[in-house]
C-alpha cells in the first residue's frame, strides 16, 4: 500500500462512523434531488407554452397544479442543501482532535508524529478532502435542482435560492470545519464540543451574514418605494431621503412618533383631520428601496466564499496554535 | 441517594450548564418578548382610539410605531419558537446519549457497573435526576412558548387555537423525555457519543414524523362542519370548507358552489347561503395535547425500558 492509501485508510478508519453518516447523507441529498430535478424537467418539457409559470392562463392550470406540488419537495431538498455544509462541517470537523485528548490518545499520537502541526495536517487534510468532495457534489446537483425549480429564470446572474445552490456551499462548510476543529481542540471532549461549536457556528454566520450586509449595502441600488423589481434582485432593505435631501437609515423613522407611510411611500408626520389623510404640509421624506441587481450575482457569491474560506484559514490557524500549545489530556 | 444524584450531575456537568442556561436565557427572552408584546399592543389600541381614521382605501397606517414595533417583535419571537422547538431534540440527545455511551466509549463501564449493586440500579442512579433537569427545563420552555403564543394582537378572543403546536405546553416536556430514551437507547446499542448523536437525530426525525402524521390523521377525522357568519371568528384547525343552502342544509363543497352560484361568490357568500369550515375547533386542542403526549409517553418508556435490557445484558 502507498504512502497516501496509508494515509486515507488510517484517516477513513480514525472517523469511520461520521464518514459514514456523511456519506449515506450526501448521498440520499443527492439522489433526492436528481429525482425532484428530473420530474420538474420532465413536467416542464411536457408543457413547453407554460415555462413562465403563467399562472392566469387556463391552459397552464394542470401545469401548475403540478409543478407546485412536486416544487415543495424540491425546496425541502434545497433547504437541506443549505444546512449540509454546516452539519457535516461540525460532525467532521468537532472530534478530529477532541477524541485524541477525550480517549487520551493524544499523547501517544502527538508523541509518534514529527510534529502536532503535522498530525494536525495530515488529519485535516482528509476531513477536507471528503467535505470538498462531498458538497461540492452538492453544490453541483443543488444548482441542477434550482434551474429546475425556476426554469423561466437565468439562475447564473439572479439571487433566488441564495446560499442553497453553487459553490458558497463548499466555502461555509469549510469554515464549519475548521470552527468544529478549533472548538474541539479547546474543549478537548467530542460531544460537548459539538454542542459548543453548533452555537459557535450560528454566531460566526451570522456575523459573517450580517458584515455582508453591510458590504453589499454599499454597492445598492436605489429604487423608488413601490417600483416592482425584476425577478432575481437581491433586497437589501429601505432607506429614507429627507425633504432636505439628507439619507437616513429605516431606523430613524423607527425613532419618530406615528409617522404616516402613504402608498408611495411618502412618510407624514400628522394626519390633516379634516381630510382623514395625510396633511401633505408635513411631509418628512420619501421611501426607497435598496436591491442588488442580479448580475453582481457571481461577484457577491465569490466575495462570500472568499470570506468563508478565509474565516476557515484563520480559525485552522488558531487550531494550529491550540493544538501546539494544549496538554494532551482533557 | 444525593451521592448518586451529585455524581450524576458532575459527570454531564459541562452539557448541563451549556443547555440549561442557553434554555433559561431564551424563556427570559420569550417572557420578555411577551411582555413587550403585550405593552407595545396597549400602547397601539391607544393610539387607534385617540387618532382620527384615514380614510376608507388609503394605505395610511395611523399608528405606524407600533404596528412596526410589533413586527420587530412578532420576528424576534420567531426566533425563540424555533429555539423552543429544537430544545426536546437538542436537550433529549444532548444528555441521553452520553448516560451510556461515555462510560463504554472511555472503557469505564466494567469498573462502574461491578462497583454498583445491579447494572439496573446503576442506569436509574445516573439516569433520573439528569432526566428530571431535563424534564423541568422543557417544561419551562415550553410554559414560556405559551405565553410567548398567547401574546401577539393575533392571537386576542379566539386565543392560539392549534398554532405553535410544537413550542407550546406540557408537550414539549414529554417530546423531551422520548427523544432523552431514544438518546439512552442509541447510545447503549452504539456505545460511541458522536455516532449515537447522528443515529439517535435520525430517529428522532423519523418519530416526529410519524407522531405527526398519526397526529394529524386523528385530526381529520375529528374535524366538524362549523358555520361562519360574516365577520365572526371562529379558532381551530382548518382542513376544508364548503357553502350551506339554508334553505335545506344541504352542505355544497367549493367546486359546486362555484359551479351553483357562480360569478356572485366574488362579491362574498349570496343571501341565503353560510360559509361552513370543516375544522377541529380550539375547544379540542387539550384533547390533542393528550393522544400526542400518550404517543410520546409510550415511545419514552419503550426507549427507557430497552436500554435497561440492553445495559443489563451488553458487553462493557
Amino acid at each position: 500500500m502507498t504512502a497516501v492509501g496509508r494515509w486515507l485508510n488510517l484517516s477513513y478508519r480514525l472517523q469511520r462512523w461520521e464518514v459514514l453518516a456523511a456519506v449515506t447523507g450526501t448521498i440520499l441529498l443527492l439522489g433526492v434531488s436528481l429525482w425532484w430535478s428530473r420530474e420538474l424537467h420532465t413536467l416542464t418539457d411536457a408543457y413547453p407554452r407554460c415555462r413562465g409559470l403563467a399562472v392566469g392562463a387556463a391552459e397552464c392550470e394542470p401545469f401548475y397544479l403540478q409543478f407546485q406540488g412536486i416544487a415543495k419537495w424540491g425546496q425541502l431538498a434545497l433547504h437541506a442543501s443549505w444546512a449540509a455544509p454546516f452539519g457535516m462541517g461540525l460532525v467532521l470537523g468537532v472530534p478530529l482532535v477532541s477524541r485524541e485528548i477525550e480517549h487520551g490518545t493524544a499523547a501517544m499520537a502527538w508523541t509518534l508524529s514529527s510534529s502536532r502541526e503535522q498530525w494536525l495536517g495530515t488529519r485535516v487534510a482528509f476531513a477536507v478532502l471528503l467535505l470538498i468532495v462531498l458538497l461540492a457534489g452538492i453544490a453541483a446537483v443543488s444548482e441542477l435542482l434550482a434551474s429546475a425549480l425556476s426554469p423561466a429564470q437565468q439562475l447564473a446572474s439572479d439571487f433566488t435560492w441564495y446560499g442553497q445552490r453553487g459553490p458558497l456551499i463548499v466555502a461555509r462548510g469549510l469554515a464549519a470545519l475548521a470552527l468544529g476543529a478549533g472548538v474541539g481542540a479547546v474543549i478537548g471532549r467530542a460531544l460537548p464540543g459539538l454542542l459548543l461549536a453548533g452555537f459557535a457556528s450560528a454566531l460566526l454566520f451570522t456575523a459573517i451574514s450580517l458584515g455582508m450586509d453591510r458590504w453589499n449595502g454599499s454597492e445598492a441600488v436605489a429604487l423608488p418605494y413601490g417600483v416592482e423589481t425584476e425577478p432575481g434582485v437581491l433586497q437589501l432593505g429601505r432607506q429614507v431621503v429627507l425633504s432636505n435631501g439628507d439619507v437616513v437609515g429605516d431606523a430613524y423613522l423607527a425613532s419618530l412618533e406615528n409617522i404616516l407611510i402613504d402608498g408611495d411611500g411618502s412618510v407624514y408626520a400628522r394626519f390633516d383631520p379634516a381630510t382623514g389623510l395625510p396633511d401633505r404640509s408635513s411631509l418628512v421624506g420619501r421611501y426607497r428601496q435598496l436591491v442588488l441587481p442580479g448580475a453582481s450575482y457571481p461577484e457577491i457569491i465569490a466575495r462570500e466564499s472568499a470570506v468563508a474560506v478565509g474565516s476557515a484559514l484563520l480559525l485552522l490557524v488558531g487550531t494550529i496554535g491550540i493544538v501546539r500549545r494544549r496538554r494532551p489530556s482533557p | 441517594m444525593r451521592r448518586a444524584i451529585r455524581l450524576a450531575f458532575a459527570m454531564q456537568r459541562l452539557e448541563l450548564r451549556l443547555l440549561l442556561g442557553a434554555v433559561l436565557l431564551m424563556a427570559v427572552a420569550a417572557l420578555g418578548i411577551a411582555w413587550q408584546m403585550r405593552v407595545v399592543r396597549d400602547e397601539q389600541l391607544a393610539c387607534i382610539r385617540t387618532t382620527p381614521q384615514p380614510m376608507e382605501g388609503s394605505a395610511v397606517s395611523p399608528c405606524t410605531a407600533q404596528d412596526d414595533a410589533l413586527n420587530s417583535l412578532d420576528r424576534i419571537s420567531a426566533f425563540i419558537k424555533v429555539g423552543i422547538m429544537g430544545t426536546p431534540i437538542v436537550l433529549g440527545l444532548f444528555l441521553g446519549v452520553p448516560l451510556v455511551a461515555r462510560e463504554v466509549e472511555s472503557r469505564t463501564a466494567p469498573l462502574a457497573w461491578t462497583l454498583s449493586r445491579s447494572r439496573r440500579r446503576w442506569l436509574w442512579q445516573r439516569g433520573l435526576p439528569v432526566l428530571g433537569a431535563l424534564t423541568l427545563a422543557c417544561i419551562a420552555a415550553g410554559v414560556a412558548g405559551d405565553v410567548l403564543a398567547h401574546a401577539p394582537p393575533w392571537a386576542e378572543g379566539t386565543g392560539p387555537g392549534f398554532e405553535d403546536w410544537f413550542v407550546r405546553g406540557p408537550q414539549v416536556a414529554v417530546r423531551g423525555a422520548a427523544v432523552a430514551a431514544i438518546g439512552l437507547l442509541t447510545g447503549a446499542v452504539v456505545g460511541r457519543q458522536l455516532p449515537a448523536v447522528l443515529m439517535g437525530f435520525v430517529a428522532t426525525i423519523a418519530l416526529f414524523a410519524s407522531a405527526t402524521m398519526v397526529l394529524d390523521a386523528w385530526m381529520a377525522d375529528a374535524v366538524e362542519p362549523v358555520a361562519v357568519q360574516e365577520g365572526q371568528i371562529v379558532g381551530g384547525k382548518i382542513y376544508g370548507s364548503g357553502i350551506r343552502e339554508d334553505a335545506t342544509g344541504e352542505i355544497l363543497s367549493d367546486e359546486a358552489a362555484y359551479q351553483k352560484l357562480g360569478n356572485a361568490l366574488d362579491f362574498g357568500i349570496p343571501t341565503g347561503y353560510t360559509q361552513v369550515y370543516y375544522l377541529v375547533p380550539s375547544r379540542r386542542y387539550g384533547d390533542f395535547v393528550l393522544y400526542e403526549g400518550a404517543l410520546f409517553g409510550i415511545v419514552a418508556l419503550a426507549g427507557m425500558g430497552a436500554t435497561t435490557w440492553i445495559v443489563t445484558r451488553r458487553s462493557p
